[in-house]
């Protein structure tokens, strides 16, 4: 699939129809995102997670590496375990740019039903790719498109997504951020995400160490 | 109310011919921001404008197109006379003082004292610039590129980079819209709020070996001998509180900026919801928000940073 740069999303079109359709015929998903994992591959996994779960299916959040405890305030960081367990029918990689650095447990699954990424060196690896390299990070490629796979975002599903979008634009300032960068997270304010507490615990600049130790809550 | 006023002030803008546009001492980006944002629309519409800030404009928004257009002086001849961002006439600065009461205030701070004959007053907008992203193209001035720059420079930099508590989805959009005009708000971002010279880093350095913490309260000092060890050529703080107000475990963050002739220069900051700094920044003489206050005080900095601290400290038993 070539680079969406610049491209509307009419451009994903026929991807987008065949991830709805394999959601739609899902039940049990499992998702994952890569090793060290950061707010977008929080985010994105979360975001996604939690709106499946929220439509009625089962689904598996995984991190290879755990949960890092600066995300621990999102409504269902608990959810994520490190752990793959058999039984779901649809599988998908989040944020995974290279390949599949989900860690070995993932990777010996064979190649993802779906592959979202928002790097432009992700080569495809899914069955089904949408790599949408215009977004500032994955979270941002699932708030721009879910609507088209018949999903909605709820508080917690919007506080995930902006939650990646904050930490992988570093506070907005990264030279990707572009008008529509800024209408989305207007919307993804709108559907209940409290940015200024969301951007004080996000993974950003000096602030780390602070953030993670007030998410152990000392 | 607030429409009779906006009314008011585009009848008294378009009647004016010329025009004395000032901000505040020691001037940060919303008041170059909303200063350039007003003068340069008053210009694009023909009208003769001197732009003054009593302090000149810092390194960190010379970039924008119009910079050198502000002057530290002006000619006594104008016919309207205008505000921006100035919660009280006096911190327009000793420049302007004495001069007859200005004719239009343009401001965001809750605590303004409204000294003028016609006060627009929004204490809910992020930034002076915000108000003016709303109003000007409602009074007939549009936002061109170089308006819209000096705008967005006042949003991100009175919003730290839109992390403060009261950046909303309309304030976001309103982001989106500036930038629509085609100004490269990450470059905007990098030149007002995270590039720093030399000096300055080398100012920060003096500010944090004397951080002193007391009954929740973090706070450094920077004296005039540490601006000339420095080398920084500024008399603020290089925006040090911003650093200081990411120290965990205070309730509240403050620097001390030695000021010449006998005067300290004070900044709060809240570092929990529900802490009120203009409260105590209101009873020196001072003003601006409840997470973000400013005072200058009269006197030697050792006694003031008792008196200062002392307040703060009752202020948060309150």
């Amino acid at each position: 699939m070539e680079n969406a740069e610049g491209h509307g999303v009419e451009l994903f079109d026929a991807v987008n129809a065949a991830i709805g359709s394999r959601l739609a015929e899902s039940r049990h998903l499992l998702l994952v995102s890569h090793l060290r994992p950061d707010g977008d591959a929080v985010g994105s996994l979360l975001g996604l997670g939690l709106a499946l779960q929220e439509s009625g299916r089962s689904v598996q959040m995984v991190l290879a590496d755990g949960t890092p405890s600066a995300f621990g305030h999102l409504v269902g960081a608990d959810r994520i375990s490190a752990a793959i367990r058999p039984g779901f029918d649809v599988f998908i990689a989040l944020d995974c740019a290279e390949s599949m650095d989900a860690g070995n447990a993932a990777a010996q699954l064979g190649p993802p039903n779906i592959n979202v990424d928002h790097h432009a060196s992700n080569p495809g690896f899914g069955t089904l790719n949408l790599v949408d390299s215009s977004q500032v990070s994955t979270s941002a490629v699932i708030a721009r498109h879910m609507s088209s796979w018949g999903l909605s975002a709820s508080a917690p599903v919007a506080a995930a997504l902006l939650t990646g979008i904050i930490s992988e634009t570093l506070g907005f300032r990264t030279a990707n951020v572009t008008a529509a960068t800024m209408r989305q997270v207007a919307d993804l304010m709108d559907q209940g995400a409290d940015l200024p507490s969301l951007y004080l615990r996000a993974e950003v600049g000096i602030a780390v160490h602070r953030r993670i130790r007030s998410a152990h809550g000392k | 109310m607030e429409n009779d006023v906006s009314a008011a002030i585009k009848a008294q803008l378009e009647a004016g011919q010329s025009f004395l546009v000032a901000s505040h001492v020691r001037p940060d980006g919303d008041a170059v921001g909303s200063l350039l944002g007003i003068g340069l629309a008053l210009r694009d519409a023909g009208k003769h404008v001197q732009m003054v800030l009593a302090d000149g404009v810092s390194s960190s928004f010379r970039h924008l197109e119009g910079a050198d257009l502000i002057k530290t002086a002006f000619e006594p001849e104008f016919d309207t006379f205008v505000t921006v961002d100035c919660a009280d006439y006096k911190r327009t600065g000793k420049l302007l003082a004495g001069l007859r009461q200005p004719d239009v205030n343009i401001d965001h701070h809750v605590t303004n004292e409204r000294f003028a004959h016609l006060n627009l007053v929004e204490g809910q907008e992020v930034a002076t610039a915000a108000i003016l992203t709303n109003y000007l193209p409602a009074w007939g001035y549009p936002i061109t590129r170089p308006i819209a720059a000096a705008l967005l420079t006042g949003i991100i930099t009175d919003t730290l980079g839109f992390r403060t508590a009261n950046v909303t989805p309309e304030a976001m959009r309103q982001v989106a819209t500036l930038m629509e005009s085609g100004v490269d708000m990450p470059e905007l971002y990098m030149r007002g709020l995270v590039r720093r010279s030399f000096a300055a880093a080398r100012y920060w350095g003096r500010g944090l070996g004397n951080l002193e913490r007391r009954d929740g309260i973090v706070y450094g000092t920077l004296t005039l001998e540490d601006r000339k060890g420095a080398a920084y050529s500024g008399s603020d703080d290089a925006d040090l509180i911003n650093v200081i107000s990411a120290i965990d475990g205070f309730k509240v963050a403050m620097i001390f900026v030695e000021q010449t002739h006998q005067h300290v220069k004070i900044s709060w900051r809240a570092l929990e919801p529900g802490i009120d700094v203009s409260t105590v920044a209101l009873r020196f003489g001072g003003g601006g928000h409840a997470a973000a206050a400013g005072a200058d005080v009269e006197g030697a900095l050792d006694q003031v940073t008792r008196a200062v601290i002392k307040a703060t400290k009752e202020m948060l038993r309150l």
